[in-house]
């Protein structure tokens, strides 16, 4: 009996083929973006057993305090520990000699590498997994630099001071054995990473550990602290915090959740297109089935009729999404979303595998309906008539009609979004001049050397310094500013140079003081406005900290730093009258070189490269990145849900497409003979289109009048995402949506028809 | 007597990629103004086939098919469709009506393709019900109705437009015979109005109404007999 649904499953949906095609693909399409999406989303979570651990006032753990909390640890297990920051060094090894490798090293508790590490599971490659004294794990790609095929476990190497001047740590100095090899721990730190036992000194470590079946995380923690814990670092007792391993902000959790609702969405309009698919070929068989109910077949018999369809289709559905994981894992790596190259494919395959499982759970339970209405109906009546299923077929189109109106809005955020991130990063420098300029950090030796020759290289143009990190919305900090006893807020955007304000295309008013000046300050439009009004302003000098500064001029315009935006209104509840840039040349952190108009990028890096290498071992990899590199990398993460919105809006509107047309086509197939008695009755294809399209219309006007306005409420406008969204962008965008799907309505509509005005209505109606 | 039909050698072929079958074979056929012709002839001789071609819904593969003096073999599609308005109506054995619209909307639709305006649709459309004995039935929908009274129906929608000729294919195939005396009664009568018809059927009884009975075979004209000698 099984082979015979099977045999009837397959002619029918052969007797369909291009439908068939069509709602597979989409079904695939849905199954593809969500396997991603959730393995991706699997992958910023950690489980919420996860606790971390920190010193409460101090922060993170140092060597001996970690040694002490892990001897009394109450209600947790797998405690583990690795460096905060990873060191620089240079690694000899010790068989073939000369040239060093420049490696970052960490230590790390001596299970470290037992334990999983999100979604990646166990990070070991080959060896051992614990770590013992004076013993190294390093990472396969180091591995491979270093021996090429031959196996680096049980080899000796010797680490060292990059800088031979200065005196050996407890890490620097010594011979280490490899005992085995290690994946990366943090995948966007250099993959010439190693891996040494950790040393119960000054030290910080990240701390974590899980919590033990049976006990919360408040147990734990009063635990904890009914614990005198005596190692701190200044001799006092210190008490221990523990807290979910991730807090995730608000605007994490809001992201996630619009990519989540936006894959699901484009497997929902999958899913739909495909059940609307299956019950409409149901209808159309309405005859069939009644004449099968005659000859015996009781409803179990035509509900597994129906569930071979939907198995087939939806293993036809998963195998294409396998493949389309395959072609499209290969483009994702293109684009540089690391992630995917730390992710096996299974995991992704087992996300699809499970949403699969759910289509196919939802769909069989939906193909209950048509099947319970067939008990109820009476077998003569269908025989002789057809039916028709309109409510059902109608009620999917506006369901179907929504996921798409859903789906494109996401893609009016996600160019919107886009479209305001482009003015973020381009505000003052173009991609071009993003591209012209080449940034540095100081190098651990001969730094003032080096950079004495880059300001002689004939390729520069000119080059700014500036002592911190530019302006972060996380870390930012403020100043009190004082004039006479009045005291206002201002933020400093940096410390530095002022030929910064050239090097970024920053407009500025007032003197260039040279970076040797100090005691003077920027300030942005805003703070001048607010000064002006204060009746004790001169002009001229005023309180800063501790400090007098002279105003040396002002920053026109929005000020950009690092592609952000270094303008806030409040720093915590303390409202910001503006922002200074302070010029001081002490301590310089970034050194910035623009290149002249002229000098290809590719000339410009290997010019300072070869700067470089006259003062490192060619075997040193050296990565010299200009500032728009720079900007990918720090904002890597948004560079990465960048992508994957355009990739879902792309996809989305695949889907919507095909499922409009293929709603249409086979509602134009399954109503031919509709057509032909019109045809017949004179009817001609403008009467049969115009009949045709207004129910669609009417059915898409009525959606969109509900769901557009709700979705702009709730969605658009409600969540404080700055999104960049304003009533007239909001119009904007539903009135291309709307028109666009008006017009594609009309033009699948038109196309159906025309194919079907030429068949011979009296050769349908025979047919039928 | 002006001949509103008049064929020569007309040739329909049905391909597919395996085989090629020749539905008509060379016919040559003609009907008068205001005739009643019945054609006679096994299952598959090309029956259904040269009434679709004569009511303008397919195309001959070769030959001439003049309607009103007017080749129209090889008409587009277009061309058919405007040409068949108010000019052919057709009756067909499973009465094909659609099943959303109700009887009045059914009787209605070939005027609302012709751009006839809605009072005059209404009137018309009243006016041919009560001919047909099916006024208290104007809002019913076809399940509703027995199977001599959907062939009403039929019959109603193929005559609201006055057109010159009828098509009928086995019109009543599906009636009993008291049904089936009732719709070929209805048929005699708009032939005595002046309405041209053309009937496909099997029934020899049926047949009898016509004044003409033209016999197919494999796809050609075997007999032609009038009503007096038919075979």
């Amino acid at each position: 009996m099984i082979t015979h649904y099977i045999k009837m499953a397959l002619r029918q949906l052969m007797k369909y083929k291009f439908h068939t095609i069509i709602s597979a693909l989409c079904m695939a399409l849905g199954l593809t973006i969500n396997g991603y999406i959730g393995v991706i989303i699997e992958l910023q979570f950690e489980p919420k057993e996860k606790m971390s651990l920190l010193c409460k006032n101090v922060g993170y753990m140092n060597g001996r305090e970690y040694k002490e909390v892990s001897r009394q640890n109450v209600g947790l297990e797998k405690m583990q520990a690795i460096s905060k920051n990873p060191k620089g060094a240079y690694l000899y090894c010790n068989d073939n000699k000369e040239l060093p490798y420049l490696v970052g090293y960490r230590g790390v508790s001596t299970l470290f590498f037992r334990y999983d590490h999100d979604i990646r599971g166990n990070l070991m490659i080959e060896g051992r997994d614990s770590i013992g004294e004076n013993e190294m794990l390093i990472t396969k790609e180091l591995a491979t630099m270093m021996f090429g095929k031959e196996s680096p476990i049980g080899k000796l190497v010797t680490l060292t001071n990059i800088d031979s001047n200065s005196s050996d740590n407890g890490y620097t100095g010594k011979r280490y054995l490899i005992v085995g090899i290690t994946k990366q721990v943090y995948s966007n730190e250099s993959s010439n990473s190693v891996y040494l036992p950790m040393q119960y000194n000054d030290d910080r470590y990240v701390v974590d550990a899980y919590l033990k079946n049976g006990f919360t995380k408040k147990e734990v923690q009063d635990a904890f602290d009914k614990v005198q814990f005596t190692a701190s670092r200044d001799g006092k007792p210190f008490k221990v915090n523990v807290s979910p391993y991730n807090e995730y902000t608000p605007e994490f959790l809001t992201a996630v959740l619009l990519i989540t609702i936006f894959s699901l969405l484009i497997f929902v309009t999958g899913l739909i297109n495909f059940m609307r698919f299956i019950i409409q070929m149901f209808y159309s068989r309405w005859r069939e089935l009644a004449l099968r109910k005659c000859l015996g077949s009781n409803s179990r018999g035509l509900y597994m009729l129906l569930a071979s369809e939907v198995v087939i289709m939806l293993t036809v559905s998963f195998l294409l999404s396998c493949i389309t994981t395959e072609l499209t894992s290969a483009y994702l790596r293109y684009i540089n979303l690391n992630e995917f190259e730390l992710i096996p494919l299974r995991y992704t395959l087992a996300v699809q595998a499970r949403t699969t499982l759910l289509a196919l759970t939802v769909t069989l339970l939906v193909i209950l309906i048509p099947i319970l209405k067939l008990r109820h109906v009476s077998i003569k009546g269908s025989i002789l008539r057809k039916h028709q299923g309109t409510k059902m077929r109608n009620t999917l189109i506006g369901v179907q009609f929504t996921v798409s109106i859903i789906c494109l809005s996401f893609l009016a955020v996600a160019i919107v979004t886009d479209k305001n991130e482009r003015s973020f990063h381009s505000e003052n420098l173009t991609i071009k001049e993003q591209e012209r300029i080449f940034c540095f950090h100081p190098m651990t030796r001969n730094w003032d050397e080096i950079r004495q020759e880059f300001e002689k290289l004939p390729e520069v143009e000119n080059f700014a310094y500036c002592e911190r990190e530019g302006f972060s919305m996380i870390s930012y900090n403020y100043q009190e500013l004082y004039i006479d006893n009045d005291t206002l807020y201002a933020h400093i955007i940096a410390y530095g140079d002022p030929r910064y304000f050239e090097l970024f295309n920053i407009p500025m008013n007032g003197k260039m003081v040279t970076g040797e000046e100090e005691n003077y300050i920027y300030i942005d439009k805003k703070l001048q406005q607010r000064l002006m009004q204060e009746e004790n302003f001169d002009g001229t000098i005023k309180s800063f900290g501790e400090q007098k500064y002279s105003i040396a001029g002002t920053i026109e315009g929005d000020f950009f730093i690092d592609g952000q935006m270094a303008y806030v209104d409040y720093v915590g509840e303390r409202p910001m009258a503006g922002a200074v840039f302070v010029v001081n040349n002490n301590n310089p952190q970034n050194f910035y070189y623009r290149i002249k108009e002229g000098v290809s990028v590719k000339e410009a890096r290997e010019a300072f490269k070869s700067v470089i290498y006259k003062f490192f071992p060619k075997s040193i990899e050296v990565k010299v990145k200009t500032f728009k590199e720079k900007l990918e990398l720090q904002y890597r993460a948004n560079t990465m849900m960048k992508h994957l919105s355009y990739i879902m809006a792309g996809i989305s509107i695949i889907v919507v497409v095909l499922s409009i047309y293929s709603t249409i086509s086979l509602d134009a197939v399954t109503r031919q003979k509709d057509i032909a008695i019109r045809k017949i009755n004179g009817a001609n294809k403008r009467d049969i289109a115009r009949h045709y399209l207004l129910p669609y219309l009417a059915i898409y006007g009525v959606t969109f009048a509900v769901v557009y306005p709700l979705l702009a409420n709730l969605f658009l406008l409600s969540i404080d995402f700055n999104f960049g969204f304003t009533t007239n962008t909001i119009i904007l965008c539903g009135a291309i949506q709307f028109i666009g799907t008006i017009i594609l309505l009309m033009a699948v509509t038109w196309h159906k028809i025309m194919l079907i005005m030429h068949v011979n209505p009296a050769e349908v109606i025979r047919r039928e | 007597m002006e001949k509103v039909i008049r064929t020569e050698n007309i040739k329909k072929a049905f391909r597919t990629e395996e085989i090629e079958t020749w539905a008509l074979n060379g016919v040559d056929f003609e009907v008068s103004k205001g005739e009643f012709v019945a054609i006679m002839g096994p299952s598959g001789c090309g029956k259904s086939t040269l009434l679709n071609i004569l009511g303008l819904l397919d195309n001959p593969t070769e030959g001439s098919y003049y309607l009103n003096g007017t080749d129209v073999a090889h008409f587009t599609e277009e061309q058919r469709t405007t040409l068949r308005k108010g000019v052919i109506g057709f009756v067909f054995q499973s009465f094909n009506l659609i099943d959303d619209l109700n009887v009045q909307e059914n009787i209605e639709l070939p005027l609302l393709y012709m751009g006839v305006p809605k009072k005059e649709r209404k009137e018309r459309v009243e006016k041919t019900m009560k001919r047909m004995d099916i006024m208290h039935r104007a809002n019913h929908f076809p399940q509703q109705l027995s199977g001599g009274q959907q062939q009403r129906v039929a019959i109603a929608r193929a005559v609201v437009s006055n057109p010159q000729i009828i098509f009928a294919d086995e019109p009543t195939g599906n009636l009993d015979s008291k049904n089936g005396i009732e719709v070929m009664e209805l048929l005699r009568q708009l032939n005595n109005e002046g309405t041209t018809i053309v009937m496909v059927t099997h029934s020899l009884r049926d047949a009898s109404y016509a004044q003409r009975t033209v016999t197919l075979f494999d796809g050609k004209i075997t007999t032609e007999a009038s009503n007096d000698n038919k075979i």
